[in-house]
């Protein structure tokens, strides 16, 4: 053994930590109430104002300065043409702006018209609710048909064997 | 100071797209079968129409025989 590791480093003892008791309750996850992250429709609508009329911003003149008129200079060469951009477009671009402009990242709606779309939401609803009453008065006025289809029926069939009887009855002298 | 426009964050919107694009569908499946019901019934309209003149026809001819029978004659 060499001199080196024939020494031996003094280390001061640490003391070992304490143990306490761990309550129950410091462990568990906190709680929340998971109804107050979801946001109602109806809480939207509230947000947005769809119960108040929306005021329309007052309008405003625009006033354009007259235009200046510059001394037309005749140029003795055409411009030349641009190349179009829509050529070298690359094809991956194409599809994404064919797919939609907001195919990703968020997208925002102008208040004004999404009151508008909540309103014929509202209006679509009670369409299709005015719809399925139809269904159901058609459905009975169906039933009411065939009932009286098949009385129609009988009464022809009753009518039928009836002519046959007088028949047989004149027939006979 | 003029006023800023107010915008509303859409989440899902490709599914909204989607899901109208559906209703666009069965309203146009709704609108063919609305079509074909009125097609059947014209069409019943039609054969009522037929029941309705045979009727008067078989009536005419009924009250004929009850007025001939009503009436008989010696020879």
């Amino acid at each position: 053994m060499s001199w080196l590791f024939s020494k031996t480093k003094k280390v001061p003892k640490v003391p070992l930590p304490e143990g306490h008791e761990i309550d129950e309750q410091e462990l568990r996850f906190p709680s929340f109430n998971n109804s107050e992250k979801i946001i109602q429709p109806n809480k939207i609508k509230e947000a947005a104002g769809f119960e108040n009329p929306l005021m329309e911003p007052p309008e405003f003149e625009w006033k354009l300065p007259k235009p200046i008129k510059l001394p037309k200079k005749e140029t003795k060469f055409p411009f030349p043409k641009l190349p179009s951009f829509t050529s070298s477009f690359p094809e991956q671009e194409k599809e994404k702006t064919q797919s939609g402009p907001f195919a990703e990242g968020p997208v925002f709606v102008k208040v004004d018209v999404y009151q508008k779309i909540l309103g014929k939401i509202d209006e679509l609803g009670f369409n299709i609710n005015h719809l399925g009453q139809v269904n159901q008065k058609i459905g009975k006025s169906e039933y009411n048909e065939e009932a009286s289809a098949e009385k129609l029926r009988k009464s022809i069939k009753s009518m039928h064997d009836k002519l046959l009887k007088v028949d047989k009855e004149l027939f006979k002298g | 100071m003029d006023r800023m426009p107010v915008f509303v964050k859409v989440e899902e919107y490709e599914n909204v797209l989607s899901l109208v694009k559906t209703i666009h569908k069965r309203l146009d499946e709704a609108k063919e079968t609305l079509q074909k019901v009125n097609e059947l019934k014209n069409e019943e309209d039609h054969q009522l129409e037929i029941w309705h003149n045979t009727l008067g026809e078989v009536e005419k001819k009924i009250n004929f025989i009850t007025n001939s029978l009503n009436e008989p004659q010696k020879f």
